[in-house]
């Protein structure tokens, strides 16, 4: 029964009330859409970056690399050293197979194309690889490169003799998207009409490139199923301590720590792994990318932190108005209740419990918009949804509850000021 | 046994000396009724009283209790324990029903009791009423009202200022019969008011002017009590 004059207490304000709880839950809603996105954001960043091309590079291991310089072969009669393709199956396999989202092959030949000489390179553009536990996975050049801005379109894996041309290629060369294009193949007395598909620019060492399908440079090589290198697109970690530990010295590991660097996606870790399923070979983490990567993360997350500590802030002095003008508002009753024998501690214990309330409804409420906010942020930012966190509740709702009683505990000693023989004598 | 004990009690408001020098005795069971004219310092009394203020010097002794040596929570506590109070304005909590404003004293005082605040509020004649806003409720009726919370942790000592100030004369004689059926009941009424046939339902009738009390012998059946020993506090 008293319940129900506590009830009717606490809707006599309610249109404050309301906007303590709109204020916390705006607060609290931009707290956990940062939070959120804050412990997404690594994961996010990761395949983020992951467009910017490959992490990790498999070379054949340096005792066996064929000494080659500007595509001459200065050591043509020694055992030509190579990366396996049909192990590259491996790389779907290991440990960390749901990790590596693409990889291609590469096998680069040097042509002679209008009387100078260009850069020819075998790969795979977007080809159909059947994995274990993924029957439509497709890999290549494509997936490797999503951001790549190509004019035309994109060579078909079937389709031999068609080429990408780099773009300062299609300039020297004066072909487009469209145009046929000779070259003469080493070793070969014939010239290849290569139908170039598309034109590629990256700014980069690409735009020097011709790029055909693997079979066409396998023929030029005559090889025997090995390919030059291969590049990796990984979902990794970004690097922290262990990581570095690692790295430098990873006998000074103790075998926990072992395990639990072995058992985690550093980049380090993946490529000790791919090196142990194929033979013969180097894998060399594109470092650029993935430290950059661990201290942009760790930006992002401290700058997240203060802008959540700045809007929990702007709620609490929110909830310190509120809550001055809702006592000022009931002086007349917190007098009165004062004179029929209320203490101070119970009134005020009665305002903070209804600030916990509200901050505990407004901790829900703000949960849910911020988790709609952060999937907003994250569409658009990374173009895919975020993984809520229900962890984060907890948190939270405990946030919002302090937030409130936060910015009450000040205001609520206005109530210790108010005289009941004042008030009642009706001021 | 005094129940109410003031000696040479002064309460100055900056310039103003709303008491200058009260010494008033009042005997468990009496029924004191106050007069003056506005601004004598009728409240303020009431105020000290009611531990709702301390005086600025003298003695205020309630049921053995010296107020002066109390702080905040133990004036609440007093008045929580002894004291029941109605007002001119009837001061009720305008969100709560009737028996709510009933049982919110009750809350205060130790725990809420539905049946028993119904009861208080049959024993003012607002059995029907229970549930009525205080809007919706005539002046007699939240007068009422206000005596029922002020009688339902029954109180030492009830005091009264002006209840009737703001009713017709049919709902004078009602509350003036319920302080009486509690006054009956051997229970300490002060009472202030500007009608005298009201004041001469007491025992006995002092006369407040310029902050001085003045016992009038004229009202009282008994006369004014004497002032003296009875006044040591409780040990
Ligand atoms: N809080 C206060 N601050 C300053 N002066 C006050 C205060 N309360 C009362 N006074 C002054 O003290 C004097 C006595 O006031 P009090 O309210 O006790 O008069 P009263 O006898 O109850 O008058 P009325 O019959 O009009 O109710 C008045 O001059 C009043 O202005
Ligand atoms: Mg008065």
């Amino acid at each position: 029964m008293i319940a129900r004059v506590l009830r009717a207490s606490f809707w006599s304000d309610w249109r404050r009330k309301l906007f303590a709880v709109l204020n916390v839950a705006l607060g609290t809603a931009l707290a956990t859409a940062l939070l959120n996105l804050t412990l997404d954001v690594g994961d996010k960043m990761n395949e983020e970056l992951r467009g910017f091309g490959a992490n990790l590079v498999i070379v054949p291991r340096s005792d066996e690399l064929p000494l080659r310089l500007g595509g001459v072969d200065f050591n043509p009669l020694a055992r030509r050293g190579g990366v396996p393709l049909d192990r590259l199956r491996l790389l779907k396999e290991i440990f960390w197979r749901n990790h590596v989202m693409a990889f291609a092959p590469f096998l680069e030949e040097r042509v002679s194309a209008a009387g100078g000489a260009v850069d020819l390179v075998g790969t795979w553009f977007d080809r159909a690889y059947p994995v274990l536990g993924d029957e439509t996975f497709r890999t290549g050049l494509r997936s490797l490169n999503p951001w790549w801005h190509v004019e035309g379109a994109w060579p078909e894996d079937g389709e031999v003799e068609s080429a990408l041309v780099g773009a300062r290629v299609a300039e020297k060369l004066g072909v487009a998207a469209g145009d046929p294009l000779t070259v003469r193949l080493p070793g070969q007395d014939r010239d290849a009409r290569l139908a170039v598909r598309g034109v590629v620019r990256t700014g980069d060492g690409e735009d020097d490139r011709i790029f055909v399908p693997l079979e066409l440079a396998q023929r030029i090589r005559g090889g025997a199923g090995l390919v030059d290198l291969v590049q990796v697109s990984a979902l990794t970690a970004p690097d922290n301590e262990l990581a570095r530990q690692a790295r430098h010295n990873r006998e000074e590991l103790t075998t926990r720590e072992l395990d639990v660097w072995y058992c985690s996606p550093y980049v380090d870790a993946i490529a000790f792994q791919v090196e142990e399923v194929i033979p013969g070979v180097q894998v060399k983490p594109i470092r650029r990318i993935s430290e950059s990567e661990g201290v942009v993360v760790r930006k992002i997350q401290l700058l997240m932190a203060v802008v959540t500590a700045v809007a929990l802030s702007c709620s609490g002095l929110g909830v310190f108005s509120l809550m001055t003008a809702m006592i000022a508002s009931r002086r007349q009753e917190i007098a009165l209740t004062k004179a029929i024998g209320a203490s101070n501690r119970l009134l005020m214990l009665l305002f903070l419990g209804e600030m916990t309330l509200a901050g505990v409804v407004g901790g829900l409420v703000g949960y849910v918009a911020g988790v709609g906010i952060c999937q907003l942020i994250s569409v658009q930012l990374f173009a895919s949804w975020a993984a809520v966190k229900p962890g984060v509740i907890p948190v939270v709702v405990l946030l919002a509850v302090a937030v409130s009683l936060g910015g009450s505990l000040v205001p609520v000693r206005l109530i210790l000021r108010v005289e009941p023989s004042l008030v009642l004598a009706g001021e | 046994m005094s129940v109410i004990c003031l000696e040479n009690v002064v309460k100055q408001y900056g310039e103003v000396r709303a008491l200058d020098g009260v010494n008033l005795t009042v005997e468990r069971g009496e029924w004191l009724a106050i007069m003056g004219p506005s601004g004598s310092g009728k409240t303020t009394l009431l105020n000290l009283l009611g531990c709702l203020d301390v005086p600025t010097s003298g003695n205020v002794i309630i049921d053995g209790r010296k107020v002066a040596g109390l702080d905040t929570d133990g004036l609440t506590a007093l008045r929580r324990e002894t004291i029941g109070s109605i007002f001119q304005q009837f001061h009720l909590v305008p969100y709560l029903s009737a028996l709510e404003n009933v049982m919110l004293a009750q809350y205060f005082h130790s725990m809420a009791d539905a049946a028993e605040a119904a009861r208080a509020l049959e024993a003012v004649g607002m059995g029907e009423r229970l549930h009525h806003k205080p809007s919706q409720l005539s002046g007699g009726e939240q007068q009422r009202v206000c005596i029922a919370r002020a009688l339902v942790n029954y109180p030492a000592i009830l005091l009264a200022d002006e209840p009737t100030g703001n009713l017709d004369r049919a709902n004078e004689e009602v509350v003036l019969e319920l302080i009486r059926g509690f006054h009956q009941r051997g229970q300490t009424v002060i009472l202030v008011t500007h009608n005298p046939e009201i004041a001469r339902c007491a025992d006995r009738m002092s006369v407040m002017s310029y902050g001085k009390l003045r016992a009038c012998a004229d009202a009282s059946p008994a006369g004014p009590a004497a002032t003296g020993d009875e006044c040591a506090p409780r040990p």
